[in-house]
C-alpha cells in the first residue's frame, strides 16, 4: 500500500491521476467512496483522468468507452475489456493503493512501432 | 488543438548529407479527393495500365540473393515475377511462366537452383530466363527456338539492398524513377541491415488507404494516443518531391499537443532504452531526452558499434519518413528500418497486401540473426505490434467508408498534405478525372 493522495485534495464526484510505481493510477471519489483503476484505456490506451464521471461510470475523453468504476467493468464500446482496479485503504486521512496486476508493455522487438 | 512548444532541430543543414531543409509546399488546392479511386474496379484498370505497370516496383530484398542461383518470386497484380541472381552475379528479373504451357517455373518464395525446370513438361531455362533444353523437341515440326522462347525479361536493377524490377520494358532508369531517394537514404547504409522480420497480412482495404494511413501524423492522437508521451505528431516538416515525398518526425519528445513537456514519461524512458540509454542514469526532464539522445550516439555510438558519421544529430533520434512512390513507405532511424511494401489485391479494390519487414542495424561484431521465415495471414489472425494492430483496426472501417453512398471524399488537412500529393501523382499517371487542385 502506498498513500497517492489526501482524502481533502479530491472533492465527491472528482478524479485525478496519480504516478504509482510507474504506473498511472485514476482515483475516483464517488457516494464517500474512493476508488483506484489504471489510467489507461482498454481500448487505446488513453489516459481516463480527463474524461467524465457520472456517477459511477467513467467516459473515456477519446474514443467514448464506458466503465463502472467500482468494478472496472466495461459498459460502453469501443472498449471492451475491463480496467484493471487496484485495492484501496484509507489510513492517516490518505488514500492508499497497492499496484497489481498490470502486465509492462511489450517491448517492441523489432523497432520504435512493432 | 493547442500546441504549446515548437521542437528545435539540431541538424546543420549545410553539413547533413541528408538535405534536410524544408521544401516550399506545392500548390494543391483544397478540393476533396475522390472516393471512388479506393472502390472502382474502374480505377483499379487504369492504375494497373498507366501505373503499376509503368513505375519501379522493389522486387527482393538483396539479403535474399547473396549466392549465384538464389531466386526469389514476387507477385504484383496477377503477374508473378521471379528474381536471380546468376553465375556473373547480375540480378534478374523475368516473368515466372513457362514459354511452353503458362505453367510456373520458379517454386516458393525463394530458393536455389542451377536451372528452373517446369514441373509440367520439364522445360529447362537458365538463371536469366534463356531456355536451355527442351524434351522431345524433335515432336515440334516448327521447332523451339530459344531466342524466341527466352522467358520475357524485366528491366531490373538494385538500390540500397533491394532488388528493383520494372513491368516496363522501357522504364526509365531506376535511378531517374527514385529522383531525390538515394541522395536522401544512402547515407543510413540500408544494405548493412540485417533482415528481422518479415510478414504479408492481407487487408480489407484499398491499397491507398494504406499508404494514406501512414502519410500523416494527424492520427497520431486519436489512435495512438499512447504515443503522445514520447514522440512529436504536430511539429512535424513535410516535403514533397517530384513523386516522393517524406516527413521528419520528431522522437524523444513528449508531444506539442501536451502541455507538460518536461514529463519524464515511460514511453520516454523507454525510447531511452531503445537507443542503449539507461533512463535511471539520466538526470534531465522530458524536455531534454531527444537531445540527450543524440549526444549518447554521438559519444557511444562507435563503442557500441554503430557508425553514424554519415547522419545528422536529428537522424540518430528521428523517424526521417519516406514514400518511395508508389507503395513503399519507409519508417526510418538511425539503427533500424521499418518498411512497408502495400500490393493491389489481383482483382478486388476492396483488399489489398501489407508486406511488413523489419530491418536492425547490427552492431559491429555481433553475428547477423538468421532471416526470419515469410509468413503470411489475415487481418486480425495475429498481432503485428500495438501501434500498427491500431492502424490496422481504422482500416476496413475507412474502407466501407469509401463504399458508403453518404461519404464525400477526402477532406484534407495540411497535416496530410503528402496524402494531398500523392494523389496527385496517382492523378499524373492515370490522367483520369484529375482532382480540381487549384
Amino acid at each position: 500500500m502506498k498513500p497517492v493522495i489526501a482524502l481533502a485534495e479530491l472533492s465527491e464526484g472528482e478524479m485525478t491521476a496519480r504516478q504509482v510505481d510507474g504506473v498511472s493510477v485514476l482515483v475516483c471519489h464517488v457516494e464517500g467512496q474512493f476508488y483506484a483503476l489504471h489510467n489507461e484505456c482498454t481500448h487505446a490506451h488513453q489516459a481516463l483522468h480527463t474524461g467524465k464521471l457520472t456517477g459511477h461510470q467513467l467516459k473515456c475523453p477519446l474514443h467514448g468507452g464506458r466503465f463502472d468504476v467500482r468494478s472496472g467493468a466495461c459498459q460502453g464500446a469501443p472498449a471492451t475489456e475491463p480496467l484493471t482496479t487496484f485495492p484501496v485503504t484509507l489510513e492517516g486521512g490518505k488514500v492508499h493503493v497497492t499496484v497489481t496486476g498490470i502486465e509492462p508493455r511489450a517491448t517492441p522487438k523489432f523497432g520504435p512501432f512493432n | 488543438m493547442t500546441v504549446y512548444r515548437k521542437i528545435e532541430r539540431f541538424a546543420d543543414p549545410q553539413t547533413s548529407k541528408t538535405p534536410a531543409q524544408k521544401e516550399p509546399d506545392p500548390d494543391l488546392g483544397y478540393d476533396f479527393i475522390p472516393k471512388e479511386r479506393y472502390t472502382s474496379t474502374e480505377f483499379k484498370e487504369l492504375e494497373w495500365q498507366h501505373l503499376w505497370t509503368k513505375v519501379w516496383l522493389m522486387g527482393a530484398w538483396q539479403g535474399d540473393l547473396k549466392n549465384p542461383g538464389d531466386y526469389v518470386t514476387t507477385q504484383i497484380g496477377n503477374q508473378h515475377i521471379v528474381i536471380t541472381k546468376d553465375e556473373n552475379h547480375t540480378y534478374n528479373a523475368f516473368y515466372n511462366v513457362c514459354s511452353h504451357r503458362g505453367n510456373q517455373v520458379a517454386y516458393g518464395k525463394s530458393g536455389n537452383t542451377e536451372t528452373f525446370k517446369c514441373s509440367y513438361h520439364q522445360w529447362e531455362y537458365n538463371l536469366r530466363g534463356e531456355l536451355i533444353n527442351v524434351p522431345d523437341v524433335e515432336t515440334f515440326a516448327q521447332g523451339a527456338p530459344r531466342d524466341k522462347l527466352a522467358i520475357v525479361k524485366l528491366p531490373c536493377d538494385t538500390w540500397s539492398g533491394w532488388v528493383w524490377f520494372s513491368l516496363n520494358q522501357d522504364a526509365e532508369p531506376l535511378r531517374d524513377f527514385l529522383g531525390i531517394i538515394p541522395e536522401h537514404l544512402d547515407p543510413y547504409h540500408f544494405d548493412r541491415m540485417a533482415l528481422v522480420n518479415d510478414v504479408t497480412v492481407e487487408w480489407q482495404c484499398n491499397w491507398k488507404t494504406s499508404v494514406d494511413a501512414f502519410n500523416e501524423t494527424y492520427h497520431v492522437f486519436g489512435t495512438h494516443p499512447q504515443l503522445t508521451s514520447w514522440l512529436e505528431d504536430m511539429d512535424v516538416q513535410i516535403d514533397c518531391y517530384e513523386r516522393h515525398n517524406r516527413y521528419l518526425i520528431p522522437f524523444g519528445c513528449v508531444s506539442t499537443h501536451i502541455e507538460d513537456g518536461a514529463f519524464l514519461s515511460e514511453g520516454l524512458k523507454n525510447f531511452m532504452r531503445m537507443n542503449m540509454m539507461d533512463p535511471d542514469q539520466y538526470t534531465g526532464d522530458g524536455l531534454g531526452v531527444r537531445r540527450a539522445i543524440q549526444q549518447h550516439w554521438r559519444k557511444n555510438g562507435k563503442t557500441l558499434g554503430f557508425d553514424f558519421d554519415d547522419l545528422n544529430d536529428d537522424q540518430l533520434t528521428d523517424d526521417y519518413h519516406y514514400l518511395i512512390f508508389p507503395n513503399i513507405t519507409l519508417n526510418i532511424h538511425c539503427n533500424n528500418v521499418m518498411l512497408f511494401r502495400q500490393r493491389p489485391h489481383v482483382t478486388d479494390p476492396n483488399k489489398m497486401y501489407y508486406d511488413l519487414q523489419n530491418y536492425s542495424l547490427i552492431p559491429e561484431g555481433e553475428p547477423t540473426p538468421e532471416r526470419p521465415p515469410h509468413r503470411q495471414f489475415k487481418h486480425g489472425e495475429e498481432s503485428i505490434g500495438e501501434v500498427l494492430d491500431q492502424d490496422a483496426s481504422n482500416l476496413s472501417m475507412v474502407q466501407q467508408g469509401m463504399n458508403s453512398d453518404g461519404f464525400r471524399g477526402l477532406w484534407i488537412s495540411s497535416q496530410e498534405l503528402r496524402i494531398r500529393h500523392f494523389h496527385k501523382t496517382i492523378d499524373d499517371y492515370v490522367h483520369r478525372k484529375p482532382i480540381k487542385w487549384t
